[in-house]
């Protein structure tokens, strides 16, 4: 019995690779809002769109709409910017936004109360401060953590270009974002022409979260993302390889049984320069076997519970021609990789 | 047939030209021929007049410059009063005025209001800009004379009526009777002017005539309802509770039928002063114990209003030294600006008796509104559209009487009183002409009502509205409304403009700009371009707007964009309502 597709996959399926109908609302001066396939579209390109609860009451009343507004979430690897970028989020977060700027957890910017009318000068602003959103929400890859203390540890460096490459390797490729926010030319190709070659036309089951660990420390809480890299140290401080988890999740919705908080597993070891090949491996898979009916089902934690974690690491194998050694090696260069003690793993 | 085949210039009283048009508009060719033929007829056959009647009725000219309707009611009062005194009045809108007749004429009369800071009413610009200049005919030998109508609060008393007086004289005009400048309550002295002056311009036998100029009488006619009193049915804040701005919403309902109002048409309102500032200026004067004189200040004083007038004749009935020394000093102007008749009497305080006090004031003027609904949408009710105007200065807070009065104590089925106030120079077009409104801040008003109007009628022509205010998320007065008229066609575009929500302030004007292609387009169309707001800067804007449009639409000079909004105005398609 095949079960319908949920409403977000005939939205994606039907967005010609998230463009919907986002530049025509755009022109719809008379609303704040856009309409709600587009509010699931804009995620991707790094928005939600959002109105302001406390004065839900009083908008009718007053013969106003709700109080639109946008969260726009940058993407920043590793949480790395120059001084300059960050000046210049301070300014573009009092030009347009509500004068607040947010650091968060999740290692980058996210600016809060910008209206429609203002969203293309801010993308525009983020775009000329060498900064971008796309894929900063959506079913996509987001923004990709690793250990955000350069003073801390000798491989932050290499992490933190993992963490870059990682991001960049697994970025949409569509057009849209340019076309849409940047004026771009819609760039007609041909055919046969393959937009996503990761993704395909219809994106990730749900949101995809990576991380990288690097000793001492686990900031990241690596065990609670769909992928992590553990940094494993060589005798002179150099990344030997990569303890790979797979499978990390902690949120749950309140009285659905089939949703759970879970650790990541270690899928097993891998050199440095064949992280990029097992990520993008782990993606694809999870973008075939992942849950497209129940969108609450559909992190990767789910994928590898139901299809467990052996059969998950073959086909990662298969797909990416990397024989995943044995995650043997210890994690006690690690305080506290695990939360509250330093118990050992594999 | 034209709606209005008797042109409105045609020497006959208004609402006289109201009948005439209900029936010659539906005559049929024959019966106007009949007419024609037997009026003809009649003045050919008729008896010799007992006093003056054999002669041809001398003829007087009767311009007027109006901007709130004053102006043009008191010239139709006096073409009544003229042709009792012989003479065969003809009534000029100066908006309508080709200057050069001018030289023609033999007895003229103007009324003439001043508008804002000494500005001729907008209506009237070109022709007293024509006047002014130097292509102004010669005058000589033209009896006129000036009825010059303003406000003592704003600093040019009456500078426009001033300003033509000293000019028809410079052009060789000889005055027959001297000017009187009138404030707000201005019924009795220029009645008593009129009187004066048709006795100077009437020919000698009839010169002697008692007339009498009977203000009273007025409000008989179906031109001007007297007040009535209203029902509030509704009292909202439009603007969000986190915007700096109060705007309300204010739906009234009346005993019986509304007051026969069009869309574009105004309502006054009777305003109650502030109790605390009563209370205040009561206190300064040592009068607090006096309850009549509160209620009357309350009700029916003008008790805010500091002009130069009101400091002199408090200097003169009180002899307080410093305030006549403010007077001769020359910095009395200056003092003045920004403070209000409690200021004057706490700065130079003595005790006054309640007719001193009652001196320094004037009587309370009722405050115009533009209407913002329309009676065949909303039946028996009138909606306004009122900013509550509120500031600072010299350490007080301050606030607008009448918008004051409807935002602090007027509640949800509490009564108030109101006058219809017609404006017939902002009415719609035929239902067929597309229409383009610029309407910022309560500039919105009268198109609220525009677009009710033409959604109930099925209007065929297209609606377009220019919006604008500070922010878009807090003060989008009828956002809800604006989008149910786009669905529903009755509007056909709106393009906004807010200036708090972009580091570069936005204003309606440079919308008009963006869109000026398509704006020229429908002008070329025969649309109506509708203005309605801020008197000071925004209309000025606009209209210097449509200029650089044209001139750069149609690769004209600045002289000849300048003509083609001119022309608008000459066609009675660029109509304005500001304030």
């Amino acid at each position: 019995m095949t079960k319908e597709l949920s409403r977000n996959e005939r939205i994606k399926e039907a967005s010609t690779y998230l463009r919907g109908t986002i530049k025509e609302g755009l022109r719809e001066e008379i609303t704040g809002g856009i309409i709600d396939d587009d509010a699931q579209l804009v995620k991707f390109h790094g928005m939600y769109l959002q109105d302001d609860r406390d004065l839900r009451a009083e908008r009718g009343r007053k013969k106003m709409e709700k109080a639109f507004s946008f969260m726009i979430r940058v993407r920043v690897p590793g949480g790395v910017c120059t001084p300059e970028q960050f000046l210049n989020m301070d300014h573009i977060a009092r030009t347009y936004g509500n004068g607040t700027m947010r650091l968060t957890t999740r290692q980058t910017f996210q600016l809060h109360g910008i209206i429609k009318s203002n969203l293309k000068a801010t993308m525009r602003e983020i775009d000329a401060a060498l900064l971008t959103t796309i894929a900063a929400c959506g079913d996509v890859n987001r923004n990709v953590l690793c250990n955000p203390n350069p003073y801390q540890s000798h491989a932050h460096a290499a992490s933190l270009a993992l963490a870059r490459a990682l991001s960049d390797h697994l970025l949409p490729r569509t057009p849209a974002y340019r076309e849409i926010w940047l004026d771009g030319e819609r760039i007609v190709g041909g055919e046969q022409e393959v937009v996503e070659p990761i993704y395909g036309k219809t994106y990730l089951p749900r949101k995809f979260k990576i991380v990288i660990a690097v000793p001492p420390s686990n900031d990241v809480d690596v065990y609670a993302h769909d992928l992590g890299f553990i940094a494993i140290l060589d005798n002179k401080h150099e990344i030997d390889g990569y303890n790979v988890t797979v499978g990390g999740g902690m949120a749950m919705t309140h009285g659905e049984q089939n949703t759970y908080p879970r650790t990541a597993d270690v899928m097993g070891y891998c050199q440095p320069d064949q992280a990029i090949a097992v990520a993008e491996a782990v993606v694809t898979v999870q973008r075939d076997w992942g849950d497209r009916v129940d969108r609450k089902h559909a992190r990767l934690k789910y994928t590898i519970e139901d299809r467990g974690l052996d059969a998950f690491r073959a086909e990662v194998e298969q797909r990416s021609g990397v024989k995943l050694a044995a995650a043997t090696i210890s994690n006690s260069q690690y305080v506290n990789l695990l939360w509250g003690t330093s118990a050992p793993i594999g | 047939m034209n709606s209005s085949p008797i042109p409105n210039t045609a020497p006959f009283a208004e609402e006289e030209i109201e009948i005439l048009n209900r029936v010659v508009r539906l005559a049929s060719p024959t019966q106007r021929a009949w007419l024609a033929g037997f009026l003809a007829g009649m003045d050919a056959t008729a008896a010799p007049q007992p006093a003056g009647g054999a002669q041809p009725a001398e003829p007087l000219t009767i311009l007027y410059a109006t901007e709130s309707g004053n102006s043009e009611q008191l010239a139709s009062d006096i073409a009544k009063a003229a042709r009792k005194m012989g003479l065969k009045p003809m009534i000029v809108d100066m908006a309508d005025l080709d200057v050069a007749m001018l030289a023609s004429v033999r007895r003229l009369v103007v009324i003439a209001a001043t508008w804002g800071e000494g500005d001729p009413p907008a209506r009237a610009i070109r022709a007293y800009g024509e006047l002014m200049g130097e292509g102004a005919p010669r005058l000589d030998g033209v009896e006129f004379g000036v009825l010059a109508l303003g406000d003592t609060a704003y600093a040019e008393f009456c500078a426009i009526g001033q300003a033509l007086d000293a000019r028809l004289e410079a052009l060789g005009g000889k005055r027959v009777a001297e000017r009187v400048d009138c404030d707000l309550d201005f019924a009795e002295s220029a009645g008593h002017w009129i009187e004066t002056a048709l006795k100077a311009l009437a020919p000698v036998e009839e010169a002697g005539r008692v007339i009498a100029v009977d203000f009273g009488a007025k409000a008989a006619s179906s031109a001007d309802l007297g007040p009535v009193e209203a029902e509030i049915t509704e009292l909202i804040d439009l603007n969000s509770s986190q915007s700096e701005k109060e705007t309300i919403h204010l739906e009234l309902s009346f005993d019986g039928a509304a007051p026969p109002y069009k869309p574009g048409d105004s309502l006054d309102i009777y305003p109650e002063n502030d109790a605390a500032y009563v209370d205040d200026l009561l206190q300064a004067a040592g009068l607090a114990s006096d309850a009549a004189l509160r209620a009357e200040l309350t009700k029916g004083r003008d008790v805010t209003t500091l002009s130069l007038k009101s400091l002199e004749s408090y200097a003169a009935t009180t002899g307080h030294q410093e305030a006549k020394a403010l007077l001769e000093s020359g910095d009395a102007r200056a003092w003045i600006a920004g403070r209000q008749l409690i200021d004057l009497l706490q700065f130079f305080p003595v005790a006054l008796s309640a007719d001193q006090l009652r001196q320094v004031t004037r009587p309370l003027a009722p405050r115009a509104y533009s209407i913002a609904s329309s009676r065949r949408e909303v039946g028996e009710e009138a909606h306004l559209l009122i900013s509550a105007v509120r500031y600072q200065s010299f350490g007080r807070g301050r606030k607008g009487v009448a918008s004051g009065y409807v935002a602090d104590q007027l509640k949800k089925g509490q009564r108030l009183r109101v006058k219809l106030r017609p404006n017939r120079h902002f009415a719609l077009p035929a239902p067929e002409r597309d229409i383009i409104m610029i309407g910022p801040g309560t500039g919105i008003a009268p198109f609220r009502a525009f677009v009710q109007e033409r959604r109930v009628t099925g209007a065929s022509g297209r609606s377009w509205l220019f919006f604008g205010d500070r922010q878009f998320t807090h003060d989008f007065l009828y956002q809800l409304e604006w989008q149910d008229a786009l669905k529903d066609g009755s509007l056909t575009r709106m393009d906004l403009a807010f200036s708090r929500d972009t580091p570069e302030k936005l204003y309606v004007q440079h919308r008009i700009w963006d869109q000026r292609y398509d704006l020229i387009d429908w002008l070329d169309n025969g649309a109506c371009f509708y203005v309605c707001g801020d008197a000071k800067a925004m209309a000025k804007d606009v209209r210097a707007a449509l200029v650089r449009a044209y001139a750069d639409v149609k690769t004209l000079s600045v002289e000849a964009a300048e003509q083609a909004v001119n022309d608008l105005d000459r066609e009675h398609r660029y109509l304005q309502d500001t304030y």
